[in-house]
């Protein structure tokens, strides 16, 4: 194991913040959407991330490539899939909008704005404790070029 | 005489110290990255205990002996470095805890560097002066 | 141990002078410890080009493990230097001596 694929484990963790980012703007920009192309209003979606599972046995060989076959060469963590969370649509009593049903009730995403931002405080949070993860893999890195000198 | 024994016992230590702190940022990293993933536990190093027990002339779990008498007789047997890591399970990951760990690492990997670099200048500067 | 005074000077006296404890069965001559040790800065430099050529081929990318290595093999052969530099002064002041 070495410092290389510290920071390809950090990138894996960046990369998956990253995309919970997205989805997490995407959630807030069509929070309000009632009419999909599907129909009905926009669905929340929902990041789920996955361990890569560490395999405590594998001496050094293993762990550089060329890999072995059957071995993962995904590091850290990855997005298992994007999700749609199936929490009951929002309904609004509005009978003078356009998507309004019989009884006058509308229904909006199933997109709460607080939780949403909490989300993306957390999700930076991670990121930048993922490039902190970086920071330090590679001051060791550095201060390791410096043995002999 | 001979190269043999011009490393003595605290600079194989030093390097079996940076040897575990790189596998340490490995899992470290793997639990930051993992900070927001589900039921996940993450992953530590126990290293210093087992150090101190080889320094004491105790056995390591699986050390790699030198089995076969066709090997490089001149080749030095590192009885720290080769000796099987031993993770535990540190639970689920906190964020600033994890962060500390990342920085404590860090650290003391550089003080191991500096210190390493001045026991080999300190070779060099004896050879020198010997050679005069 | 033979003294230098009386025995006078050869290889049998140098290879007295160099063992301390050790037995009987054992005596390597001092010709045989410079060749042990040649050998073994041999290996070193060996190692540390094999250390070199791993993390140039991304096979082993361990970059304090490289650089320690290099750095050992380098003292090795300090040190080999500085007893060559001093066994060439040894043999340049006897060859000195008049008999």
């Amino acid at each position: 194991m070495d410092l290389i694929t510290s920071m390809e484990i950090s990138a894996s963790g960046l990369s998956a913040q990253r995309t919970r980012l997205n989805i997490i703007s995407q959630n807030l920009a069509n929070s309000q959407v009632t009419r999909t192309a599907e129909g009905g209003p926009y669905r929340r979606k929902v990041p789920v991330f996955s361990a890569v599972p560490f395999v405590s046995h594998l001496t050094r060989a293993m762990d550089t490539p060329p890999y072995l076959p059957g071995k993962d060469p995904r590091r850290g963590v990855y997005v298992q899939g994007i999700y749609q969370d199936n929490e009951e649509f929002k309904r609004v009593y509005d009978p003078s909008h356009p998507d309004a049903d019989e009884s006058g009730y509308v229904l909006f995403p199933n997109v709460d704005v607080v939780t949403e931002m909490s989300n993306l405080i957390q999700a930076s949070r991670s990121y930048e404790a993922n490039v902190t993860a970086v920071n330090a893999s590679k001051s060791m890195a550095t201060k390791a070029l410096e043995i002999g000198r | 005489m001979g190269a043999g024994n011009l490393f003595d016992v605290t600079t194989n230590l030093l390097e079996a110290n940076m040897d575990r702190r790189v596998r340490s940022n490995n899992l470290i990293s793997r639990n930051l990255a993992n900070v927001d993933t589900p039921n996940y536990r993450g992953t530590g190093l126990e290293f210093e205990k087992q150090l101190a027990t080889a320094l004491e002339g105790g056995v390591l779990p699986p050390t790699l002996a030198r089995t076969d008498p066709k090997h490089m007789p001149f080749e030095q047997p590192k009885p720290f470095s080769h000796a099987a890591p031993q993770y535990k399970d540190t639970g689920p990951v906190h964020l600033d805890i994890e962060m500390s760990r990342l920085a404590e690492n860090n650290i003391m990997f550089n003080a191991m560097v500096k210190l390493l670099n001045k026991k080999f200048e300190k070779l060099r500067t004896v050879i020198t002066e010997a050679g005069r | 141990m033979s003294d230098p005074r009386i025995q006078g000077f050869g290889p049998n006296v140098l290879h007295s002078l160099s063992h301390k404890t050790e037995p009987e069965e054992n005596k390597k001559g001092f010709l045989e410890h410079m060749k042990e040790s040649v050998q073994r800065v041999e290996n070193e430099q060996q190692k540390a080009n094999q250390a070199i050529q791993d993390l140039t081929t991304g096979k082993r990318k361990t970059l304090h493990e490289t650089m320690i290595q290099v750095e050992k093999a380098g003292i090795s052969f300090q040190l080999l230097m500085a007893v060559r530099g001093k066994l060439v002064n040894a043999y340049q002041e006897v060859m000195r001596m008049h008999f």
